[in-house]
């Protein structure tokens, strides 16, 4: 321990005192004790702690932005900062549902790995004092927390018996077709590669290992409906069409999903998909589940309505 | 599926099913609703055979068209399509149809996977089931891989880790005050606790009756319960079929065939059952009225006998002395070429890296390069290549391992080549030599005298003083 540290007062007391070694046989006149230290090692704790180091600095990629609460969602850098819409949907269903519940949040560009959970989106709140961290908020209690929020519009629960029965169609029929046509139809390789790979490494290896991870569990999810180990393409992408279908007729002509004056957490779920699969900055090489969605003209306006509103 | 059942149409179609259990015509969701719908929308004119093979996908309707139709959702659209009898629906309906389906597919079929596979208990239930309707290897192979995949299906929800066949391990991976769930009887536990109520007398305390029977875990199963059927409840209302048609459609067979495995099994642990009877009066009501009206029920054994009849006429006559109402084919039998081969493919499937990848089957021009597919695999490959070729280059001296260049000492070897100790070596049996040599140096003969290194030397001193 360097000399120009800072050193404790105690120890400085010591040292400008020369009548201290004296002390204790002072006060061994007194009479002896069991709790009296001995000399020798008075000394040495007199000395103690002998440096106090100063905090070091916070890592750089530590979080600054603490005012707002930050969504942690797949995204790049750059969009974060301007706030455009992630490009998985998951992450871009809370986004959304967020920025129609009119919490303050910024988005923050992360990976699995940095959620307790295991998988974005996750909500990291600010903090209501400096010394406490408080805990994460995985998605499933997202919608828990915002209603919690005073300062946020309450999201209310649909009314509609039929609320509860549609989102299993995005659940099942959507989400699977998502799956095969980002991960498993080999011709959108590259677009998977730019969104999930790249970000992870630069090492060809790592990347070749990671991405048919990836290919690998889109798989399991699909296979796992059947005990065996087939996937139909036609089927996957007739459920999607017959799921569009559906949710083209309960859209009807109305400007929100269950006749609703302003959307809600079904409305963004359901852009979520629409809005990825009708992006043109997703440079979809294949793209089938667009030309099932653009039968519905309705959808599609859904869709415009939101991005103007939100993004 | 299990065992399936296949119809086949003797004008028009086959349709395929899982094959009979629990006293219903099959072990499969999908499969039931498959049979209900053909039942409900074609009176005649179809049959069904009992099938286990799972590399087909089943229920699977093989029209007399030649057009093979697979997955409940495919056939209901072509039967529907093809019916006389079915009043269109609106487009409202078929959309609350769609969702349904989706619902019913995602929602109930985890419950059923809950009560019939990963509960332990039950498994041992859905398992004797099987056993009556799939051949004997099969049976090795088959139940085993449907509970790994309801496993897999129901991991997210933490169920699977409620029990498993080794009690012993799941009791000591479980953190204190985890209760087991579903499945196994707790037979040390409630020994332990029978004596200690005995001591203690009876106070029940809220835990105390959480963890009686299946107590904790069954708090998770009734709200995943409820979750699936308040949404039914609510979608059926007053009504007697779910879209408020006169006619049973396809959604409804559907929601049988998955209402009808949740109620009629008789399981050790019959929880979906009692939630279903004691709060869903509406669910079961429409179940046993389907069951009725459809004449569903089937005995197991009865259609298995098939097996036993050559001809058409005996199956006619059979299933006319057994009663069997649905018009059941014989299953087909399984040659010792299939046996063979089901068996191989299964332990190949156990091979780690050599196990067979999803296929993929897709109408695209552009095919996922095969090393992707089968990266283990082909990893594997490469490394047992490069061993392989290492191994025979390096026997037959096409490599040579790297080694610092060889030594080579040209003449005799002498004992000086060894260092300070050879020296000295040498110095002594110079010196033995040397007494030896002047011992024999009478008797021995001029070639040996020749030879002899001292003689040499003194010629060279010669050679040098003669300038």
């Amino acid at each position: 321990m360097s000399s120009d540290e800072p050193v404790h007062d105690d120890t400085n007391d010591s040292k400008q005192t020369p009548a201290k070694p004296s002390e204790p046989a002072a006060r061994s006149n007194r009479g002896y004790s069991i709790f009296t230290v001995p000399a020798p090692l008075k000394r040495i704790f007199d000395r103690f702690p002998l440096v106090t180091y100063a905090e070091n600095d916070a890592p750089l990629r530590a979080p600054t932005a603490r005012d707002t609460h930050g969504l942690h969602i797949f995204t790049t850098a750059s969009d974060a900062r301007n706030g455009r819409p992630s490009f998985n949907p998951a992450c871009l269903k809370w986004q959304t549902f967020l920025k129609i519940a009119g919490a303050p949040f910024h988005a923050v560009a992360s990976s699995n790995h940095a959620s307790p959970s295991g998988s974005l989106p996750f909500l990291l709140p600010t903090a209501a004092d400096q010394a406490t961290t408080p805990a994460p908020i995985p998605s499933s209690k997202l919608r828990r927390w915002v209603n919690a929020q005073s300062g946020a519009n309450k999201s209310q629960e649909p009314l509609d018996v039929r609320g509860d029965a549609y989102p299993s169609l995005l659940e099942d029929g959507v989400r699977k077709a998502w799956l095969y046509q980002l991960y498993i139809n080999p011709a959108n390789a590259a677009l998977v590669d730019r969104l999930y790979v790249s970000p992870c490494s630069s090492n060809i290896f790592v990347r070749m290992t990671t991405s048919h991870q990836l290919q690998q569990a889109a798989q399991h999810e699909l296979s796992k409906a059947s005990a065996s180990n087939t996937i139909h393409e036609a089927d996957v992408l007739q459920e999607a069409a017959a799921s569009f279908e559906a949710l083209s007729t309960l859209l009807d002509s109305d400007e929100w999903f269950f006749g609703r004056d302003g959307p809600g957490l079904f409305d963004a779920s359901v852009f979520a998909y629409t809005h990825l699969i009708l992006d043109s900055d997703m440079q979809w090489q294949d793209n089938a589940l667009s030309d099932a969605l653009m039968d519905h003209g309705n959808l599609v306006k859904h869709r415009d309505r939101m991005v103007e509103m939100y993004y | 599926m299990s065992a399936f059942g296949l119809a086949e149409q003797e004008d028009e179609k086959f349709q395929p099913a899982v094959g009979p259990a629990f006293n219903l015509p099959s072990i499969d969701a999908e499969c039931i609703a498959a049979i209900a719908l053909l039942r409900a929308q074609h009176e005649d004119g179809w049959t069904i055979t009992p099938n286990h093979d799972i590399t087909i996908r089943l229920p699977y309707l093989a029209t007399d068209d030649d057009k093979h139709i697979h997955g409940y959702n495919n056939i209901a659209r072509y039967v529907t399509s093809h019916s006389n009898t079915v009043s269109p629906i609106t487009d409202s309906q078929r959309a609350d149809s769609t969702a349904l389906s989706s619902f019913l597919t995602v929602h109930a079929q985890t419950l059923l996977d809950i009560s019939l596979y990963v509960s332990y208990e039950n498994y041992a239930t859905t398992r004797s089931a099987y056993t009556k309707i799939l051949p004997w290897h099969s049976n090795y192979i088959l139940p085993p891989k449907f509970r790994a995949a309801a496993r897999k299906r129901t991991e997210q929800l933490g169920v699977s880790s409620i029990d498993v066949e080794d009690v012993h391990d799941d009791l000591m991976d479980r953190p204190q005050g985890f209760d087991t769930g579903v499945g196994q009887e707790k037979k040390f536990e409630a020994e332990t606790q029978k004596r200690a109520s005995l001591l203690l007398g009876r106070q029940d305390t809220v835990r105390g009756l959480l963890r009686k029977g299946q107590g904790g875990a069954l708090f998770k199963l009734h709200a995943l319960a409820d979750n699936c059927f308040e949404v039914m409840r609510d979608m059926l209302g007053e009504k007697e079929y779910f879209l408020g048609t006169k006619e049973p459609t396809d959604v409804d067979c559907l929601a049988y065939g998955y209402l009808s495995l949740m109620l009629y099994p008789q399981l050790p642990q019959d929880w979906l059952g009692k939630i279903l009877r004691k709060k869903y009066p509406a669910l079961v009501n429409f179940t046993e009225k389907m069951h009725e009206r459809l004449g569903l029920a089937t005995n197991a054994d009865a259609v298995m006998g098939l097996a036993s009849c050559a001809s058409n006429g005996e199956v006619v006559e059979w299933r006319k002395s057994k009663k069997l109402q649905l018009p059941w084919q014989a299953p087909a039998s399984a040659g010792f070429v299939d046996v063979t081969t089901t068996v191989a493919q299964d332990l190949l499937s156990r091979i780690p890296l050599l196990a067979p990848s999803t296929t993929i089957i897709t109408t695209g021009k552009q095919k996922t390069p095969a090393w992707r597919t089968c990266l283990p695999a082909t990893l594997l490959a490469a490394a047992v290549g490069l061993g392989s070729f290492g191994y025979y280059a390096f026997t037959t001296g096409l490599l040579i391992w790297p080694h610092g260049q060889q030594v080579h000492i040209f003449g005799r070897k002498r004992l000086t080549d060894y260092g300070h100790l050879g020296a000295a070596l040498a110095g002594v049996s110079l010196l033995s030599q040397q007494a030896s040599q002047a011992r024999q140096e009478y008797g021995n003969s001029q070639e040996d005298h020749l030879n002899v290194g001292p003689v040499k030397v003194e010629v060279e001193v010669e050679k040098e003083d003669a300038p």
